[in-house]
């Protein structure tokens, strides 16, 4: 090696580090952990082999959180990465006052989940929530709904919450891809004569490729992840029916004192989360920076 | 691009009114939760009871001095907390990755591929499986509930992705500027000080941009790893006021949800250049 190379990985070493740390760390401490059964006091854990991943597929629980994670990554393919795309389109024209709606859109991408919990709890109240009261002031009361209270209305609830606050954000991302299609590409295309939907489909789409397959990438990743948005408005409730996976890595850890449980929890959300992924890393890793 | 094709057929018609409708639709699911927390916040409580759509009758500030003083969770506790804990966590891991995206970027690396991947693994973790080894080794160095521990952990998760958008922003810096500076007599660290850092600023105003809006909003790690006044942030704060007596007391909630989302909001309206760009340099943390 040329004398002075060690010095490049000295300007690494600090970020490497901190990055080691806090991440890369914990990530093998909580494989480890997932293989032992722990009480959480200390580092005091029993070797359990395959225990534990036994026990959680055996769990009711478990496939209930992950039903509710698959139910929650289709939901958002279908509304705010749909919708997202649709209006990026719109504001792609030469819309006037194009910039108020970006930020009006992308605006609540900016806010604590905590303060998207509250107001959409408020809104999804049964007796005073906005919703409900619509609803009675127009003659249906009926459809007056619990919609925190059961499974399905509360897993509507909350991704109805998730999909204001993310749906701003895949907006803006088919946004810039949209701009960045070479005018020649849709001029030649107008020339041609096509009408604005063959436009889109066989033209914009194929386009945009990269770009969608990052944003349902990013949307597969992170409905795995999703647990604030259902902490700040159900906790999991009522009886975990809303719970995710998250939620119950979490509970079994915190509530439940099953530390070695929990962290097997995490090793299945890793896993998911770099397999279902490994289309959205692929784009990545090829992504050259041109914008 | 026209959206609006120049043809009245029928078809087409149905179809424009199907598209306004929905863009209506869509503007009213944006901006109904906006209308009702703001005229919320200055409404009084028995004013849900009458006057629930309208505007409030009066504009007070009550509920916006209340949310900022009450003895239980007043935000006036929390606030600078969060500041002490989030600018920290944006000023270290920017300067840090712009460090380590340097050599990844413009000198030759062994096993800078492999650096590569585990840096966009890193980007795709849920952050949730880290909780009980942080939460562990916290308490291990005795950092639980302390504004460094949560300047560390926000650091440190943040240098995936800032590593990572530097890296990109860096490799298109022109060899030439940095080949000049090396003739000029600087070493490494002198052409990152003096040539690529002050190049990178537009990049680096982007993260720190980001950066604090994550970290100011972070809401689980903060309500796990922290629960004093002194130390816990403002989302925080916010979690205990929902979940205590003031649970019902929605306009209280309102105004303190609005005075806690102000520092992003105007971060946001003044810097939305920024977000913008951040988006297109990282495309994560949606």
């Amino acid at each position: 090696m040329r004398k002075g190379t060690y010095k490049r990985y000295l300007l690494i070493l600090p970020a490497g580090l901190l990055f080691l740390s806090m991440v890369i760390f914990p990530i093998i401490f909580t494989f480890y952990s997932s293989f032992h059964s722990w009480r959480g006091l200390g580092f005091d854990m029993n070797f359990v082999g395959f225990n534990n991943y036994l026990i959680v597929f055996k769990d009711q629980r478990f496939i209930n959180a992950l039903e509710n994670n698959l139910i929650w990554m289709v939901a958002f393919i279908v509304f705010p990465v749909f919708f997202g795309f649709i209006l990026a389109l719109i504001l792609n024209t030469k819309l006037k006052g194009e910039n108020f709606f970006k930020v009006l859109f992308y605006f609540p991408g900016v806010i604590s989940f905590i303060v998207i919990g509250i107001i959409f709890s408020m809104i999804f109240n049964s007796a005073h929530g906005m919703i409900n009261e619509f609803l009675r002031a127009i003659g249906l009361g009926k459809f007056a709904l619990s919609w925190l209270n059961s499974r399905f209305l509360g897993l509507f609830s909350v991704i109805i919450a998730g999909s204001w606050q993310y749906i701003g954000f895949c907006m803006i991302l088919f946004l810039v891809g949209l701009k960045n299609i070479p005018l020649d590409v849709i001029e030649a295309a107008e020339i041609d004569g096509v009408n604005f939907f063959q436009k889109v489909i066989h033209i914009i789409i194929p386009i945009l490729r990269p770009v969608t397959t990052i944003v349902i990438g990013l949307t597969i990743i992170n409905s795995i992840r999703v647990f604030d948005m259902v902490y700040a408005m159900t906790r999991g409730g009522p009886s975990q029916s809303t719970e995710v996976l998250g939620l119950l890595m979490y509970n079994k850890a915190f509530s439940g004192q099953q530390w070695g449980l929990g962290a097997t929890y995490g090793v299945i959300m890793f896993l998911l989360t770099s397999v279902l992924g490994i289309s959205y890393i692929y784009q990545m890793t090829k992504k050259e920076i041109s914008y | 691009m026209k959206i609006i094709s120049k043809t009245f057929n029928k078809g087409l018609f149905i179809r424009r009114v199907i598209l306004y409708f929905s863009i209506i639709l869509l503007l009213i699911f944006f901006i109904a939760p906006l209308y009702g927390i703001i005229t919320l916040s200055f409404k009084s409580l028995s004013e849900l009871g009458n006057n629930y759509w309208g505007l409030p009758r009066e504009w007070r500030i009550e509920n916006f001095i209340y949310a900022w003083n009450n003895p239980t969770a007043g935000l006036k506790y929390y606030f600078f907390n969060t500041f002490k804990i989030t600018i920290p966590s944006v000023i270290i891991p920017v300067f840090l990755s712009a460090l380590a995206a340097y050599p990844l970027a413009k000198l030759k690396v062994k096993g800078e591929k492999v650096i590569l991947i585990i840096i966009i693994l890193g980007l795709t973790i849920p952050h949730q499986i880290l909780i009980v080894p942080v939460f562990k080794i916290l308490n291990l160095f005795y950092l639980y509930d302390t504004t460094l521990g949560l300047v560390w952990i926000h650091s440190a998760f943040s240098i995936p992705f800032c590593t990572f958008v530097l890296r990109n922003f860096m490799v298109q810096i022109p060899n030439e500027i940095e080949d000049a500076s090396k003739i000029d007599g600087c070493n490494d660290l002198g052409s990152f000080w003096r040539v690529i850092l002050p190049i990178s600023k537009p990049a680096l105003a982007v993260l720190f941009i980001l950066q604090f809006t994550w970290v100011y909003n972070d809401f689980f790690y903060s309500l796990i790893l922290t629960h004093s006044r002194t130390v816990a942030p403002i989302t925080v704060a916010l979690a205990i006021q929902k979940g205590s007596q003031y649970s019902v007391r929605w306009e209280l909630l309102s105004a303190s949800a609005i005075i806690a989302s102000l520092p992003t909001i105007i971060v946001f309206l003044i810097f939305q250049r920024y977000f913008i760009k951040g988006i297109m340099l990282g495309a994560v943390k949606g």
